[in-house]
């Protein structure tokens, strides 16, 4: 390349780039673009260490508060209420699957009641009305328990059940009195229930009498179960729950001592 | 994140890289995007950058190798066969040329757009070289090629942008 060439060359070089930035419009950055860029480069503000702790709790909070209404209230579960239902389902099974053999109920009491802790000084074995046909140990409510099952003679079964009472309060409305007793009748689902305390025991006589006309029956046999069975001193202390006793006829009841093992 | 005094000289060179950036986007918005993207890496491996070179083709450099990684795909390249030779049978001149006598369009936004028919290898070099006055060694340095490449490449860009403005009757002397 001669220096005329190289003139000439750089001379175009020239012209070429004072065309392009002539014509070329310049773009300038937006104002915004440089804020933006500017907050890039702002340091970074340091998270608290609690923050995430805060955002979890909060976060929870408000689920609770929109949740709130909408979940199942938890009622404190009434332990009187429980051992009812307990009893009842015992009752209903022993109605299925129960066996009847009266003949070995005598033989067979002493045993449950060593293996329930529940003795009975006398208990009652039925009448011409009534018949004790089984009795077996079981637990109800985590607790040891005796069942006594009778059946009357229309083919009514009814259970009489104790366990311990574990310093439930009976409630007092639904009380009604028989006699000089006032047990609690709880009626409930076609079931009638009388409870009462005796011995530091809780008895349960479940049976299907349920109409007016039955309840007056079911009250006479609850009479005869109240009176003809009596726990011994030695599986509770003595919790007298009625006033006076009435006597009364043709109770039939078997002295435990008696019975032979 | 880098210092306040990087962060500062940085920006000094924010308009330039904007104005590179648009004309490798064709778009304001995705030029400013580009431009922030740039940046944010800029500031996340400025500990990369060695204190004593120069900055700005630094800057340069991130910004064309974000803007291949991002952007490219969206753009309408012109067919760049190898050897930088343009596919004439396919991109001779603008889809949207003015008739032969067209002296409605004006020669400034002409030139824009025979720039942006230009492959970006071009159109870079173009900027950088001519416009932005970045010496040569700079400009290899942001393309990653030898400055023979580079002084190759704006021979052959002129050139292009010849045969492209012919078709507008623009004036340009090679």
């Amino acid at each position: 390349m001669t220096a005329e060439e190289f003139r000439e060359d750089r001379g175009e070089e020239a012209q070429f780039r004072r065309l392009l930035v002539a014509r070329l419009p310049r773009h300038a950055a937006p104002a915004h673009l440089r804020g933006r860029i500017s907050a890039l480069a702002a340091p970074p503000r340091r998270a608290a260490w609690w923050a995430p702790a805060l955002s979890a709790f909060a976060t929870a909070l408000i689920l609770a508060l929109v949740a709130l209404p909408l979940l199942p209230r938890t009622v404190e579960p009434d332990p009187f209420r429980s051992l009812v239902g307990a009893v009842l389902s015992q009752h209903t099974r022993s109605l299925f699957w129960g066996e009847r053999r009266p003949e070995a109920v005598p033989a067979a009491l002493p045993r449950f009641m060593e293996e329930t802790g529940i003795g009975l000084s006398w208990f009652f074995q039925g009448d011409d009305q009534i018949q004790l046909i089984n009795a077996e140990p079981l637990i109800v409510e985590g607790r040891r328990a005796l069942a006594l099952t009778y059946q009357d003679t229309e083919g009514h079964t009814l259970t009489y059940m104790l366990l311990p009472w574990a310093g439930m309060a009976l409630p007092e409305q639904g009380r009604v009195k028989v006699d000089g007793f006032r047990p609690l009748l709880i009626q409930v689902d076609g079931w009638s229930i009388f409870v009462w305390k005796q011995k530091g025991l809780a008895c349960f006589l479940v049976s299907d009498l349920f109409s007016e006309q039955d309840l007056a029956r079911f009250k006479q046999i609850f009479l005869k179960v109240r009176l003809g069975t009596e726990p011994s001193s030695s599986s509770r202390s003595f919790d007298h729950e009625g006033e006076g006793h009435q006597s009364v006829g043709h109770q039939h009841h078997l002295r435990v001592s008696e019975v032979e093992l | 994140m880098a210092d306040l005094e990087f962060q500062r000289q940085t920006l000094e060179h924010l308009n330039a890289l904007y104005n590179l950036a648009v004309y490798l986007t064709r778009n304001g918005s995705e030029a400013e995007d580009l431009v922030q993207e740039t940046y944010l890496r800029a500031f996340r491996f400025s500990h990369r950058f060695q204190p004593g070179t120069n900055l700005r083709a630094w800057m340069f450099q991130i910004l064309r190798n974000t803007f291949l990684t991002f952007y490219r795909h969206r753009e309408r390249e012109p067919v760049f066969l190898d050897e930088g030779e343009l596919d004439t049978e396919k991109e001779t001149m603008f889809h949207d040329a003015p008739p032969k006598d067209g002296t409605t369009v004006e020669a400034e936004t002409d030139l824009g757009r025979a720039l942006a028919q230009l492959p970006e290898e071009f159109r870079t070099i173009l900027l950088l070289a001519q416009v932005e006055g970045l010496p040569l060694e700079e400009v290899a340095q942001v393309m990653g090629c030898p400055v023979g490449t580079v002084k190759s490449r704006i021979f052959r860009a002129k050139e292009r942008l010849r045969g492209f403005l012919k078709d507008y009757g623009e004036e340009f002397k090679g």
